[in-house]
């Protein structure tokens, strides 16, 4: 054994503790033959021999009698505690073990509140979602149709460039994400891709369906009474002389599509859906986030909203 | 089921979070010596450690249920509660230096001690030696840097394993080891410093002039 290995052993040598006892007799062996190890083998020793001196100096030292006094009263205040909060939630009058916590009545009825509001909100939803279902089979149109009216219909994307500057210009930070190469943190990657899908379908979807023209009170009333059916250019006919801005065989323009999903909540998947136009208040694009003429706002502004076929809303474009 | 010391501290443990108080005496009487001397070393004030003791035992009355058996044993928890305390405690008092050692100045009661121990047949002059050195290494332990300290205070003076130690301190054995090691050198070297320093402030005896 060498000194630098003897280094290694020599605070469990010095300390008397169980070691290896090849180990040991090799450091024993080492100190009869190096001087310099030997004393500082005796200095580990002695500090050693120091230490449990103190440690037997100071092993009959406890905490003063008043702390256990005072841990007992807190144990009890502690337990009574628990057991009143017990009493005034349940009707079982078993004591609540020590540090369980027991939610107040305000927070289950709350719970139950929130529950309640939620079954609501679903039940509304399948019932929104059957009524866009009920309407998707009335006003289905056989895929030449489509076609025709397709065709009849310029592309959106050419519609809402350049020679229609002031509507590209109302497009909101939302609409014009995906164009934007602004690099995005952890956290907002996700709800950006979400974003991303809902506003790519609803292009496809654009480009494939045509809008249909229901007003907005006909959707706050439930959608029951749906539409003034008709699809490309007749439809936007009508559209103008239900009061809207546009006026007949003119172009229209229109904003990208601002997505509705909201980011905390994860939408399903759309598979496919129907764009359905309605008009709404004006004060719809300050909600949004879009500039709005404060003179005008109280005339109707038109929109086509993606409707997904379970019902939800998925992206908004405002036309004019 | 009754709390007697024969149970084991997790099932004392299991008592006091059913609501017996007896079994929570029986632990708190079985583990708060060895907190409070912990305490006690690591920072040297009795008022420290008298907290500290408190506030561990508080934190079990409050949550019990913070202890998980399958991290280490339940006196490791404690003590690792007790570390965490003191650590803080020192943080926020390391602007203070204590004067005079509480226990040290009452002349009388020393007093009284010497004669007791003169009527005993105790050697003073090995007392006062005895003495110089506890209070010696206890300066020594106080001024090692704290996570020396507490390797130090946890295996030579409460004679802990490593794998105790490091479950208390939640690091790994290796690190109690070479800890331990290093912690030993500083105090080899500063215990070394003070004899020194007092071999050279003795008063220096002219044997010229002794004529004993």
């Amino acid at each position: 054994m060498n000194c630098q290995q003897f280094t290694s052993l020599i605070v469990e040598a010095a300390r008397g503790r169980m070691m290896d006892a090849a180990a040991r007799d090799g450091a024993m062996r080492h100190t009869e033959a190096c001087a310099a190890c030997a004393a500082r083998l005796a200095q580990e020793q002695n500090l050693t021999a120091a230490f449990r001196v103190v440690a037997h100096d100071m092993k009959d030292l406890c905490a003063p009698a008043d702390v256990e006094a005072k841990l007992l009263a807190a144990f009890h205040t502690s337990l009574a505690s628990s057991n009143a909060v017990a009493s005034a939630t349940t009707t079982n009058d078993a004591p609540v073990p020590l540090g369980v916590s027991v939610a107040p009545p305000s927070h289950a009825s709350l719970g139950t509140r929130r529950v309640s509001r939620a079954a609501l909100a679903i039940a509304a939803s399948l019932v929104l979602a059957a009524l866009v279902a009920l309407y998707a089979q009335f006003t289905r149109t056989t895929p030449s149709q489509q076609d025709s009216a397709a065709n009849n219909q310029p592309e959106r994307g050419q519609q809402s460039s350049p020679q229609h500057a002031d509507t590209t210009n109302v497009s909101s930070p939302l609409a014009s994400s995906n164009a934007t190469s602004a690099p995005l943190s952890e956290g907002e990657r996700p709800q950006a891709q979400r974003r991303d899908v809902v506003l790519r379908a609803s292009r496809q979807l654009a480009r494939r369906a045509t809008p249909k023209m229901i007003t907005s009170s006909q959707v706050i009333d439930g959608g029951s009474a749906i539409i003034e059916a008709g699809e490309g250019e007749s439809a936007r006919g009508g559209a103008g002389s239900s009061g809207g801005a546009t006026r007949p065989n003119e172009p229209e323009s229109m904003t990208d599509f601002i997505s509705l999903v909201a980011d905390q909540t994860p939408a399903p998947p759309l598979e496919s859906g129907q764009l359905v136009r309605v008009q709404v208040p004006r004060a719809a694009l300050a909600s949004l986030g879009l500039p709005l003429n404060a003179e005008r706002g109280n005339e109707p502004v038109k929109a086509d909203v993606l409707v997904g076929y379970d019902g939800l809303a998925r992206a908004i474009r405002f036309v004019r | 089921m009754k709390a007697s010391p024969e149970h084991s501290d997790e099932e004392l443990l299991r008592l006091t979070i059913a609501g017996d108080a007896d079994a929570f005496t029986t632990l708190y009487r079985r583990r708060q010596a060895g907190i409070y001397r912990f305490a006690l070393q690591m920072c040297g004030s009795e008022t420290i450690a008298e907290d500290v003791t408190q506030e561990v035992f508080m934190t079990l009355v409050r949550d019990p249920r913070m202890f998980d058996p399958a991290r280490g044993s339940l006196a490791s928890y404690l003590y690792g509660i007790a570390r965490n305390q003191v650590l803080r405690r020192l943080e926020k008092e390391r602007h203070f230096v204590a004067m005079t050692d509480e226990a040290t100045e009452d002349g009388n009661g020393s007093a009284t001690a010497s004669a007791e121990q003169l009527a005993d047949g105790h050697d003073p002059l090995a007392d006062l030696a005895r003495h110089e050195l506890i209070e010696t290494v206890q300066q020594a332990v106080l001024s090692l840097p704290a996570h020396y300290r507490e390797v130090v205070v946890l295996c030579e003076l409460h004679e802990m394993s490593y794998v105790e130690a490091a479950a208390a301190l939640g690091c790994a054995v290796g690190t109690v080891r070479s800890r331990l090691h290093r912690a030993r050198a500083l105090l080899v070297g500063r215990l070394r410093e003070v004899r020194e320093t007092d071999a050279a402030t003795a008063p220096q005896v002219d044997p010229l002039r002794c004529f004993a």
